[in-house]
């Protein structure tokens, strides 16, 4: 009983990095009609500049959860000027393969900058690095452990969530992205400047990714190959939630989340199989059900 | 005007790169580590073949990063088969392996290729990493990262390995040639051009995807076996590698899409020059793939072969 709910805890934990980063690569692909496979080395660079802001100048990476989003934001901007732009209107495959190039760039970029060393953590740990652990039933043997950098990361991720969603219905670029999403051409008829939306959505987009990078980089240790295989998951949250279907992904990366725990801990050597296992479960949502299993 | 002048450039090339594939052995057996040379024409028609293969699909608008997975199932199968458990000789293995491997395409081409071509690059890219992580975890049958050892065919002879490839390589030339010249070029342009209307003029759309799906990932099962029995040894970081599918696929766009000469001219270029790359750079060569990709898909989209083409015909008006 307490493994189950170490492994609900700890799947819980895990996917508010999954919701920030799956809700980015949705509007990506949602709104500015972008498949972006290199959503994941955004993530990378968060990460990197969370873990640089640490090492060098001794900056909390809760702090440099904002900072890097801002960073990001910016890089996402220019990145979306000089090449995703030109992509637009074109065939999906020409898309494709831009943003796989983009992939493959920034991730062999960030592996000659990384050197020889294979994978960065925080050292010293931050001071919240700990774990609390909470007994059930006044048994300090059958206790649950909760990282509490996790769980603060978690509540980080809710916030921006929340806060996402504020934007998005309240204020006048939210307005403005939700009328994009809907019909560009009816959208720009009634005023919308959907050329700056497409821009500050993609912005917003890959600051997410980088945001979740830089709370990754506190609980994992992290390496230049990390990005493609969340670019993966996002997209299979997203497929699980079905295209468009923003609350659906919160719904799926709890879902992803838990399962992705369970495998790890009750399968033998589970660990290995637990990314494979995530993709399985795309394909068979795919084969089965592939407008998604969370309504809309 | 304009179909002269490319089946013009396209003769060049046959019968100017032709000779020169055919007699390359020749001269290089009067230079210094012979089987160097060897080994790069290898890993040329190598390369360009399976992004020869990955074009024929991608002709009719579908991304599959599902080659590469086929590219390890051929070889794992094969090598199960023949070496592992010894159950039958080297080319029955072979055979069984290339029909498992299409029956698998096929099943997997059914389920995916009816969705929007988004679904199918992502359905492809995870079906790679699921049978990456199999073929990692499954030790008991594929010695998981010990990897297999095999023996080298056609007597370990550079010279014979060389030709073999060259051999296949002109084998999927004809193919791709016969596709491209079948009422399938029609077909897969409408489709790549428009679903829609491909399917109102009465194409089967599900069908002709599938149908060059299975094709095409058979011709990468087969480079895997290739692979395979020419390089002694497999693990699953080497054959289920995405990287051999990023290079696939930059070959292609480099060289220009939807052709055949396009693959086999991109696969000349960025094999010569990650060879010259991994002798200065010890680590993230790739870097270039990906820079190509990106300059070629926003500059070039048409390729080596477009630029070549559009000189061509500006030199005959002009």
């Amino acid at each position: 009983m307490e493994t189950f709910i170490q492994v609900i805890v700890n799947g819980v934990l895990q996917s508010g990095i999954y919701m920030i980063t799956t809700i980015g690569l949705a509007i990506a692909v949602g709104i500015v009609t972008i498949i972006n496979l290199s959503h994941g080395e955004f993530l990378m660079i968060g990460a990197f500049i969370g873990y640089l802001f640490y090492q060098i100048l001794g900056i909390d990476p809760l702090i440099s959860i904002v900072l890097a989003g801002m960073i990001v934001f910016f890089l996402g901007v220019v990145t979306y000027e000089v090449s995703m732009k030109k992509v637009l209107f074109t065939p999906e495959i020409n898309q494709l393969i831009l943003t796989f190039g983009i992939s493959i760039f920034l991730h062999n970029l960030a592996k000659i900058l990384a050197g020889a060393k294979p994978s960065f953590s925080l050292h010293p740990e931050p001071a919240y690095s700990k774990a609390w652990n909470i007994n059930l039933i006044g048994d300090a043997k059958l206790g649950i452990g909760i990282s509490v950098a996790k769980f603060i990361i978690f509540i980080v991720a809710l916030g921006i969530v929340i806060g996402l969603f504020y934007i998005l219905k309240n204020t006048k670029i939210g307005k403005s992205m939700r009328a994009v999403e809907q019909n560009r051409y009816g959208a720009s008829v009634v005023g919308v400047n959907v050329v700056n939306t497409f821009r500050i959505a993609f912005g917003i987009s890959v600051a997410l990714a980088a945001s979740a990078g830089v709370m990754l980089c506190i609980v994992v240790s992290i390496d230049p190959h990390m990005g493609f295989g969340y670019t993966l998951k996002a997209f299979a949250i997203i497929m699980m939630a079905g295209l468009g279907n923003l609350k659906g992904v919160l719904w799926a990366s709890l879902t992803m989340g838990i399962i992705e725990s369970a495998v790890g801990t009750y399968v033998p050597g589970g660990t290995g199989w637990s990314d494979g296992v995530f993709f399985l479960i795309i394909l068979i949502v795919l084969i089965v059900k592939p407008e998604g299993l969370f309504k809309k | 005007m304009k179909i002269e002048t490319k089946k013009q450039t396209e003769k060049i090339f046959m019968i100017g790169g032709g000779a020169l594939i055919l007699l390359f052995p020749l001269l290089a057996s009067g230079l210094q580590g012979t089987s160097y040379f060897l080994t790069i024409g290898k890993h040329i028609f190598l390369y360009a073949t399976f992004a020869l293969a990955w074009d024929m699909l991608a002709r009719t608008g579908q991304v599959s990063f599902a080659h590469p997975a086929f590219f390890g199932l051929g070889a794992y199968f094969s090598a199960i088969l023949f070496k592992k458990y010894a159950v039958m000789g080297l080319i029955p293995s072979m055979i069984v392996s290339l029909i498992l491997c299409m029956a698998i395409a096929f099943a997997l081409g059914i389920v995916t290729l009816r969705l929007k071509g988004l679904y199918f690059a992502i359905a492809t890219l995870a079906f790679t990493l699921v049978m990456q992580t199999v073929a990692t975890q499954l030790d008991g049958v594929t010695n998981g990262t010990a990897g297999i050892t095999l023996p080298v065919i056609l007597g370990q002879n550079d010279y014979a390995i060389y030709y073999f490839f060259v051999i296949f390589m002109g084998a999927i030339i004809f193919l791709s040639e016969y596709v491209q010249r079948s009422k399938y070029h029609y077909s897969f342009t409408a489709i790549r051009s428009n679903e829609e209307v491909a399917k109102v003029v009465g194409i089967d759309i599900v069908k002709d995807k599938v149908l060059i799906f299975t094709v095409s990932s058979g011709i990468a099962a087969l480079l895997g076996m290739f692979y395979a029995y020419t390089s002694n040894f497999i693990d699953p970081a080497s054959t289920f590698n995405l990287e051999i599918g990023t290079m696939g696929l930059a070959i292609a766009v480099l060289g220009g899409l939807y052709s055949t000469i396009g693959p086999i001219i991109g696969g000349f270029i960025l094999v010569v020059l990650q060879e010259v790359l991994s002798n200065i750079v010890d680590t993230g060569y790739m870097l270039v793939y990906g820079l190509v990709i990106i300059l070629v898909i926003l500059f070039l989209p048409k390729g080596v072969v477009g630029l070549w083409n559009h000189i061509a015909e500006k030199k005959k008006s002009s």
